[in-house]
């Protein structure tokens, strides 16, 4: 693939705990190409989920480089990579990470006003919070919108959070284990849902999970190990 | 610039915790006080200044040499332009025995209480037709007998002078009254000559036991020059009360009696109608001097003092000339620190209240560290996150502020309905209006004190909020993500 989104070059994450240093990524490189799908599978502490944060922008490597559109952005100001992981990125975890005063329809909302200011987003706000709606009404939330995280299921509260990764329209979805936490049927539709929405709107999305089998609805499969990525 | 996340997160945080009602009530609380305690504390000031503004002439000449002649320092003074008019006054330190207060105060069991049988007073001799030129000396006999609009409750026509135009003279027919009804030892041939009057404060003649046409015995000592040296003289004379005087202000009031300034030369041995006397006969200790409206009387206080001292007279080289703040410095100073002191004490409630919001506010960003992590992986920049927990404190603040200001506001406006309210409700007297002998309780809202304090309200909530919002933004957000 040409069309490179975001890419990781030679990335290396180092935690130090006192004197002892742990090496979680070893020069990583790997490439998200636009609207493609990518499964990371990893034994457990394999360090996915610090990639995925380095990738987001959230972390910053060790050593490396991590470029998105072809410009190297992990050494940005922090705000630029707050305003870059705003637009672009989007993220879904394991554990939702919903606010829990917030309802269903508040948290969708909440990422619309991300990066704009108070008055700004008063003025766009009818166009905003009728997004919000739409997108619960694809993730097939329309009847819950307020309902707090606590009134719904894990399934709803995924449903949701996608919703909110989607309403900045970002060019990638960076998941981890976003279905860890599910049964069987409802961790399908959860999948089903991400692979649906990525198609429509041509999104990038990196998954992250233990599961071969889901791994293979995927364009492609990558495995961290040791702190490289093998293919 | 605001942040719209950030503005509808702490709304939402603020919402979901009751517990900031205590920040807001807390610093709704001290602006309370603080604007209501200032403004009456304000309230006495300016009654307190005002009274002693009545009480005290524009300018004072004093620090004169002994024995000072009143006409070469009234020329001088007069030279000045800005010097409308002037009195001659002469200071004095006496004591004065009562008849006849025994039996009154047995008649009324306050020997008890009030064992003291003299009292002690600064005679202070005055012209009449001068001074009234100079102070208010009318009003002060109008207050004392309840003809101003402003006088004590207590003031009656009994206290009052006969004559205003004539202050030191007691009628006749009311002295030897007196006299026959106290004096058993007093012979009629003491009454042929009427005794010079003494004008006392009307709360003295409360606290003395005292009434008009009374008979004092005025006891003094004065240094004449002796065959070694000096000599001290003890001197006595009889003054009759000639009815009470009230300038309003408390001090000057409780130790001062004014007697006329010829009657105090000649007790001080200042022969005024010797005409082979050696000393003037003019003798002053001080000169009152009213100034023109409008003039700077700092300025026309330095000018007059130059001009005393370039004069090469003896008697006015230590001269001073002090304006009527300073003839009260020290008095006026203790009430303004008081009142400087206040709003320190005061401002500890602003501290409290402040520890009030930083404790919930430090509170919110523990419970909220998840939800930091989560913000900034939807893009929130440390700014950003820190914006949601300044705001609620700032909004604590603004709300805080906005109910003791308004609280304040309408309670000094209510003041004296609520004071005489629980006065006949509850018989508790907020403000003792008694004590200061006002009918009701002054104040005197500052708008620059207002918007002083308010802005020091807003500027605590920031800082309070300030010190936990910094450390919201600080956090590492993916270790806030996997913080349980
Ligand atoms: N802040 C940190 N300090 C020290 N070590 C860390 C820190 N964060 C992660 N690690 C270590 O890095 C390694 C990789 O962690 P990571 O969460 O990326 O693994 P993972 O592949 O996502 O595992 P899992 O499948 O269980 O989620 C782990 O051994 C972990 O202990
Ligand atoms: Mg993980």
């Amino acid at each position: 693939m040409t069309d490179t989104l975001l890419a990781a070059e030679g990335v290396t994450k180092e935690y130090s705990i006192g004197s002892r240093t742990i090496a979680v990524l070893r020069g990583v490189d790997f490439a998200l190409a636009r609207g493609e799908t990518v499964a990371l599978l990893g034994s457990s502490g394999a360090g996915k989920s610090t990639l995925l944060h380095v990738l987001g922008l959230l972390d910053s490597p060790t050593a490396g480089r991590v470029a998105f559109e072809g410009r190297r952005v992990d050494d940005l100001r922090i705000d630029e990579r707050a305003r870059l992981r705003h637009a672009r990125i989007g993220f879904v975890f394991q554990f939702y990470h919903l606010i829990p005063e917030l309802t269903a329809y508040d948290n969708v909302r909440l990422g619309s006003m991300m990066d704009r200011g108070l008055f700004a987003w008063l003025r766009t706000r009818r166009a905003l919070s009728a997004r919000s709606k739409d997108l619960l009404e694809r993730v097939g939330l329309g009847e819950r919108t307020s309902h707090r995280p606590a009134e719904l299921s894990g399934g709803e509260r995924q449903r949701v959070a996608i919703a909110r990764a989607l309403i900045a329209e970002p060019a990638a979805i960076l998941a981890d284990e976003p279905t860890g936490n599910l049964d069987s049927k409802t961790a399908a539709d959860v999948l089903d849902l991400l692979f649906g929405v990525s198609r429509e709107r041509g999104l990038a999305l990196l998954l992250v999970t233990h599961d071969e089998a889901l791994a293979k609805r995927c364009d492609r499969v990558v495995r961290l190990h040791d702190g490289r990525i093998v293919d | 610039m605001i942040r719209a996340f950030s503005a509808f997160l702490a709304l939402r945080y603020l919402r979901s915790r009751w517990i900031n009602v205590l920040g807001t009530l807390g610093i709704a609380v001290a602006v309370w006080a603080l604007i209501v305690v200032i403004a009456v504390f304000s309230g006495f000031i300016g009654e307190i200044r005002g009274s002693i503004r009545n009480a005290t002439p524009d300018l004072l000449c004093t620090g004169l040499a002994p024995g000072a002649s009143f006409a070469p320092i009234d020329a001088v003074l007069r030279a000045e332009q800005d010097v409308v008019a002037t009195a001659p006054r002469l200071r004095h330190h006496a004591m004065y025995f009562p008849h006849g207060r025994g039996q009154r105060m047995q008649a009324t069991r306050a020997l008890a209480t009030n064992p003291l049988a003299f009292d002690a007073v600064e005679l202070v001799g005055i012209d009449p037709a001068a001074e009234r030129s100079v102070t208010d000396l009318t009003h002060w006999l109008e207050r004392a007998a309840g003809a101003a609009p402003e006088a004590a409750p207590d003031a009656t026509r009994e206290a009052g002078v006969t004559d205003l135009q004539r202050p030191f003279d007691v009628p006749r027919e009311i002295e030897e009254q007196h006299a026959l009804r106290s004096g058993a030892s007093l012979g009629p041939n003491r009454l042929l000559a009427a005794s010079p009057g003494i004008l006392v404060s009307r709360r003295r003649m409360t606290t003395s036991w005292l009434e008009r046409g009374q008979q004092l015995d005025v006891v003094t000592g004065r240094f004449e020059r002796a065959e070694f040296g000096t000599q001290l003289l003890r001197v006595r004379r009889g003054f009759a009360v000639s009815g009470a005087y009230d300038t309003g202000h408390r001090i000057l009031d409780e130790t001062t009696a004014f007697v006329g300034i010829d009657e105090l030369r000649d007790v001080l041995g200042f022969c005024v109608d010797d005409p082979f006397a050696t000393a003037p006969q003019d003798v002053v200790s001080d000169v009152a001097i009213r100034v023109r409206d409008g003039a700077d009387l700092a300025a026309v206080a330095l000018r007059l003092e130059a001009a005393l001292r370039r004069t090469a007279d003896q008697a006015m080289a230590g001269a001073r000339v002090l304006t009527w703040e300073e003839q009260n410095r020290v008095y006026l100073g203790a009430v303004g620190q008081e009142r400087a002191m206040m709003k320190l004490v005061l401002f500890a409630v602003m501290l409290v209240a402040a520890s009030l919001v930083y404790g919930t506010q430090h509170m919110t960003v523990m419970q909220k560290i998840k939800d930091i992590g989560i913000l900034s992986s939807m893009g929130a920049s440390p700014r950003g996150v820190q914006q949601v927990f300044l705001l609620a404190g700032l909004v604590v603040g603004l709300l805080g502020c906005g109910l003791g200001v308004a609280g304040g506001l309408l309670s000094v406006h209510w003041l004296n309905d609520v004071n005489d309210w629980s006065r006949r409700q509850l018989g508790i007297e907020l403000f003792p209006t008694e004590l200061y002998a006002l009918d009701r309780v002054p104040y005197a809202i500052e708008p620059v004190w207002v918007a002083q304090v308010a802005f020091a309200a807003l500027c605590v909530a920031f800082l309070a909020a300030w010190f936990p919002s910094r450390r919201a933004a600080r956090m590492d957000p993916v270790l806030a993500l996997a913080y349980e």
